[in-house]
């Protein structure tokens, strides 16, 4: 059983999640477990995120939401397995949503993950809203933009693999109008394009729908520039979080997250009273994202989820499951939080272990896990060169952590422990494709194999 | 696709479209990636063009020299491989006589008694089977990494043998002499158009001519695009394990 629970800008979502594991090689192969089903039992109903102030999330009514799910799901905690916490968009940038994460994912159940960072929100939304099968069934390149109350996150899909992954701030809720139409709220994130595009949009004003309508018609844009990799104005390139894009051309695009809601439905706005309707400018930017992709229904295909997008991401595809021969040890999982060091490829098995024992102190006295990809089918003499470099840098009372692309683990981690001391503990496994500067977490094991979510973490300790 | 083709063997096929024009080449490779079948392959006319048929008649010609080939015996012999031979006289009558392959003379039985260690926890046994070429391809590697974790985990470990022109069942007459627990049998596969390298590993617990096919346990498909050899090995150590501490192997195995 997993669990998914998304803190948006928004809204506050949790859904859980039947994942089937199987061994899918006939008898006469080493077996290889698989995820072949993930069934969503339950989905809540969407909530508004309970806010303190616009920079406080109100964490007891937050809490008393996500408990008062467990109990209409019918769902114990220690039923849970898996899962994801994941808080979104501007959510993410509140002041206490460190603390959060920590105490909601200490409720939700032993191996959930708490995790923010706008990249993965990126990948799991895209995963969610069915971007990654769609990129296999079309043979294509397919992007997804999940767009929610405060950022848009872009997801870039190629044989089921995200290729790229970015944020921007765009949302629905940048820009708040009350029942006058007088606006109450403007993120300053968009005051420099608001002003850049000469619009009468200010702070306790009333607002005009032609003012409006010219900001999310340049939203809309700035999407069709990202999927056909045209060049994106100055302006526009200071929406995006942290990074920009690849400026991959996509041939499918998807769009998910409350706006998308109105880009797929003929939902029309006309006059400033359907604008007020919602308080916000999301079904406005819905409809210019539809108007802008009108002549282009080739290349736009519709999200299997919308608003639900993240929290199934989050509930049903960040895990993944480890290669099937593998070393570890029961009693030291769950691991939470390992730092990865990523060694550069090398031949030289010597040169790509070279200096490795200085990065390691640099983390202090903590685990790491070292993690490169290794060869297709290493030699006998390979895997004891690489089993000698890991145990040299071995590290006093730390377990040993090693994570590998290719199927070698087994041989590797019974090479390293017949290496070591008795009292050093080693867990090596494989098929798990991770980065620098990722933090991984090990679930206790299921029929042999390990589960893991890898992210990247956005509160640096 | 007007680039020369030197050497067919050694263009990579899992990937190679030779379609004439294709609308997309990248979905074809991948489509390729995913099957062993001969796909997106282009034609000539209504037949088939020179280059799948040169490819199809190499990969052919490949498993007919694995069926013949012999093993390299400096390698069993660096390893330290004990070596003898079943009935079948020559590489001809190893094929055209299974039965020859499958039982030792009487003298060579002695030979295995007097010079190899009785009751051992782990018997290993190599042999050519129906292709060298997967023995001289993988036994260095998956051999070591099989020692050393046997090693590790205290199994006394018998003198490794070599078997020429042998078949899997050579492994029961031999586990009888020498009275092992677990005998593992190294053997390389019936060639198929894909590989010549493929090897299997077959063990049994307490290994018998009494006793039926289904007292083996296999793992098949070793060699370096399927199952690493170095990680069946290690997969291997486990699995002694299991029939040493279930007292039981093949099919009455419920792993």
């Amino acid at each position: 059983m997993s669990v998914g629970i998304d803190i948006g800008t928004t809204t506050t979502q949790v859904i859980f999640s039947r994942i089937k594991v199987e061994n899918t090689a006939t008898s006469f192969l080493i077996p290889e477990m698989k995820i072949t089903d993930k069934k969503i039992l339950y989905k809540s109903e969407i909530h508004f995120t309970p806010l303190l102030a616009r920079d406080k999330i109100h964490l007891p009514e937050l809490k008393a939401i996500i408990e008062s799910e467990y109990d209409k799901a019918g769902i114990q905690k220690d039923e849970i397995v898996t899962g994801a916490i994941i808080i979104t968009g501007e959510t993410a940038r509140k002041n206490n949503a460190e603390e959060v994460l920590r105490v909601l994912s200490d409720f939700a159940g032993d191996f959930v993950v708490a995790t923010a960072g706008p990249d993965l929100e990126s990948i799991l939304a895209g995963y969610g809203a069915g971007a990654a099968e769609a990129s296999n069934h079309f043979t294509a390149r397919v992007i997804n933009f999940d767009i929610g109350g405060g950022t848009t996150n872009g997801a870039i899909f190629w044989e089921g693999e995200v290729i790229d992954s970015f944020a921007l701030d765009i949302g629905g809720r940048l820009i708040q109008i009350d029942q006058q139409g007088v606006i109450c709220y403007i993120s300053e994130k968009i005051t420099q394009l608001i002003n850049y595009l000469q619009l009468e949009l200010v702070l306790g004003a009333k607002a005009k729908l032609e003012d409006i309508k010219a900001l999310t018609d340049a939203f809309a844009k700035i999407f069709v520039q990202i999927s056909s990799s045209e060049g994106l104005e100055e302006e526009a390139v200071k929406l995006f979080i942290g990074h920009s894009h690849k400026g991959l051309k996509a041939e499918k695009i998807m769009f998910s997250g409350g706006v998308a809601e109105f880009i797929y439905s003929d939902y029309e706005i006309g006059s400033m009273k359907d604008v007020t309707l919602f308080g916000d400018i999301g079904p406005l930017l819905g409809c210019s994202i539809r108007k802008a992709f009108e002549n282009d229904q080739y290349h736009l295909v519709e999200a299997r989820e919308k608003i639900r997008a993240t929290v199934i991401g989050a509930g049903s595809h960040s895990i993944k499951i480890s290669g099937s021969t593998i070393l570890f040890d029961e009693d030291l999982l769950p691991l939470k939080n390992i730092p990865i060091i990523k060694l550069a490829e090398n031949e030289d098995i010597n040169l790509m272990f070279n200096g490795i024992g200085e990065k390691i102190k640099r983390y202090g006295d903590i685990p790491v896990a070292l993690a490169f990809k290794g060869p297709k089918s290493p030699s006998y003499g390979q895997i004891k060169e690489m089993a000698k470099a890991i145990a040299a840098n071995a590290m006093g009372s730390h377990p040993v952590i090693v994570i590998v692309e290719n199927d070698f683990a087994k041989a590797l981690g019974q090479t390293v422990m017949n290496m070591l001391n008795t009292g050093t503990r080693v867990i090596c496994i494989d098929q798990i494709k991770v980065d620098n500067g990722d933090y991984i977490d090990i679930g206790k094991s299921i029929a042999n194999v390990v589960p893991t979510v890898v992210k990247t973490l956005i509160f640096k300790q | 696709m007007s680039e020369m083709i030197k050497d067919i063997s050694l263009v990579d096929y899992y990937e190679r479209v030779t379609i004439d024009n294709p609308r997309d080449t990248e979905s074809c490779s991948r489509l390729k990636k995913t099957t062993n079948a001969r796909i997106c392959l282009g034609r000539a006319g209504d037949r088939c063009k020179t280059e799948t048929l040169l490819k199809f008649r190499a990969d052919h010609a490949v498993a007919m020299d694995a069926v013949w080939s012999e093993v390299d015996e400096s390698i069993v012999d660096q390893l330290g491989f004990f070596k003898v031979q079943t009935l079948a006289e020559d590489k001809e009558q190893y094929i055209k006589r299974p039965d020859l392959g499958r039982v030792f003379s009487q003298e060579t039985l002695d030979g295995i008694k007097g010079n190899c260690i009785e009751s051992p926890d782990v018997q290993i046994i190599a042999t050519d089977g129906l292709s060298a070429c997967a023995i001289n391809a993988n036994l260095a590697d998956i051999y070591p990494i099989l020692m050393d974790g046997l090693t590790a985990k205290g199994y006394t470990i018998g003198t490794p043998i070599f078997v020429k022109y042998g078949r899997v069942a050579t492994m029961d007459q031999i586990s009888e002499a020498i009275q092992a627990k677990v005998t593992i049998l190294l053997v390389g596969e019936r060639p198929g158009l894909a590989t010549d390298e493929s090897m299997s590993s077959y063990m049994a617990y307490e290994s018998s001519t009494l006793k039926p096919e289904s007292q083996r346990t296999v793992i098949s498909n070793i060699h370096r695009k399927g199952v690493p050899p170095v990680e069946a090995g290690a997969q291997l150590v486990n699995l002694v394990e299991v029939l040493i501490r279930e007292k039981k192997s093949g099919v009455e195995l419920k792993i």
